[in-house]
């Protein structure tokens, strides 16, 4: 987004004194903003830092009051962060977290920024990339599978548990009250074609490119751990693998990479066979979570909450979800 | 300044309205964003800017349309005895229609369809078109962690 609102409380002195309170400036360095995300209630903000006298340094702010928020508290992002670090998940490494009552007024993270390109097109058709599509499937299975194996005592208990995606999916459709019946069916399928359940692990719930930052090296840091959950561990790589983030591409694994590295990476890691066939019910589940959120981000933009045309827009491309529904259920076209 | 596409015929406004024709409105105003605006704007408010100008497609498709897709979808629901789209989908949900019924799926997928033909033809297979898969995220700006 363009100039996104940044809350008033988040000022270059503000920030200043925030960095030297953290050891990452001294008082008189020279601070600036550049806002990469702005939402209703988190900010994520690249800082670069010249102090004198010293390397030129870019750091991350993570930012926003949790009363405003619908997702866990950040200080909780700061401990999953940590804890896929520690696991072996390439994340951001943070610097530094607190409640900030005296400063900001709001709870921050730091970060360390990691340079790379998140955006799927190029990712998937610049030749920088060439060796990055033939190494990311495979990382994307490691990272996953080391992800998946934290234990669940090192899980804040202010991260949800999912217990049933099916009714979590309609009941999030219920909320918008808008009837789509492509999605009814969609429902329907999932219920009469449940896979047997598999243990609950820690999962990122928002596993796919765009949330990735890739190097020509391929898979560097994996961001955006606000849906993160405890659930089936089958749903982040039924998400990953949707039809909704190939992004024009073929291959199943974001339309870069293809399934059998993926899966075997991660079977490597956890010991745990996931298959083809087994994932396709995740994939379908997928596309229909992916398109009543985007009904509900659509919701944000008519009530009022949001007004953005990014949001508006989206409304409009439910029915993508929903044809790319029927053409799998149709069997049309296998994932 | 004037736009050097070679333009489609110009459509009859709705009486009684003076030329040119909502549709044709629309498209004037998405040509403008398309030919000065996008390239005069910086990265980042150049991706809201297509994002608009697809919103202005997708009205304009709609106006162009006419009541086709409202009279097919009408019929669909009819064969289907039900009144409109939230009494398919409760009905779809508590089972008295089945799920599975060929004929519900044909008629549901046909009203998909009809809506994408409007939101997004280059996704539906046939001439001139991929039938792509959905692109979820168009070309969002770039972003830091």
């Amino acid at each position: 987004m363009t100039a996104p609102a940044r809350a008033a409380e988040i000022t270059v002195p503000a920030v200043r004194d925030l960095l030297t309170r953290c050891g990452l400036a001294v008082p008189d360095a020279v601070v600036q903003l550049t806002t990469a995300t702005g939402g209703a209630s988190r900010h994520t903000i690249v800082i670069d830092v010249e102090s004198p006298g010293l390397a030129a340094q870019r750091v991350v702010l993570r930012a926003g009051a949790d009363a405003a928020s619908n997702t866990y508290p950040l200080l909780v992002e700061g401990q999953l962060l940590q804890a896929a670090l520690a696991a072996g998940v390439p994340v951001p490494r943070l610097l530094a977290a607190g409640d900030d009552t005296g400063g900001l007024g709001m709870p921050f993270l730091l970060l360390e920024y990691v340079a790379g390109e998140t955006l799927p097109k190029r990712l998937r058709t610049w030749p920088e990339f060439t060796r990055a599509r033939q190494l990311l499937a495979r990382q994307l299975g490691t990272a996953l599978g080391r992800l998946h194996l934290v234990s669940l005592e090192l899980v804040p208990a202010e991260v949800a548990a999912v217990g049933d995606p099916v009714a979590a999916c309609r009941d999030e459709l219920d909320l918008t009250g808008q009837p789509h019946p492509a999605f009814e069916i969609g429902l329907r399928w999932l219920e009469a074609h449940r896979p047997p359940a598999r243990s609950a692990v820690l999962t990122h719930g928002d596993y796919r490119l765009g949330n990735l930052i890739i190097g020509p090296d391929g898979l560097r840091a994996v961001l955006d751990w606000e849906l993160s959950a405890v659930a089936d561990p089958r749903l982040d790589l039924g998400w990953l693998c949707s039809p909704s983030w190939r992004f024009g591409g073929q291959a199943p694994v974001g339309g870069i990479g293809e399934y059998d590295d993926l899966l075997q990476a991660y079977a490597e890691v956890t010991g745990v066979v996931v298959t083809v066939a087994e994932l396709r019910w995740f994939e379908v589940l997928a596309v229909v979570r992916w398109g009543v959120l985007c009904i509900r981000q659509t919701t944000r933009h008519l009530t009022g909450s949001t007004r953005s045309i990014e949001l508006a827009a989206l409304g409009r491309r439910v029915c993508e979800m929903e044809w790319a529904l029927m053409e799998m259920l149709s069997g049309a076209r296998q994932p | 300044m004037t736009g050097t596409a070679p333009s489609p015929p110009p459509r009859s406004p709705a009486p009684p309205h003076d030329v040119p024709a909502a549709a044709d409105l629309v498209a004037a105003v998405a040509e403008f964003l398309g030919e000065r605006v996008l390239p005069a704007v910086d990265s980042e408010l150049r991706y809201l800017v297509r994002v608009s100008i697809n919103g202005l497609g997708v009205v304009e498709r709609e106006l162009t349309a006419g009541d086709g897709p409202a009279l097919r979808h009408a019929a669909r629901l009819r064969e289907l005895g039900c009144a409109n789209d939230a009494e398919l989908a409760a009905r779809i949900r508590d089972g008295t229609i089945d799920a599975a019924d060929p004929q519900v799926l044909k008629s549901v997928r046909a009203a998909v369809r009809d809506k994408l033909a409007i939101a997004d033809p280059r996704m539906l297979p046939g001439p001139g078109a991929a039938g792509r898969m959905p692109d979820s995220s168009h070309d969002r700006p770039a972003r830091s962690g």
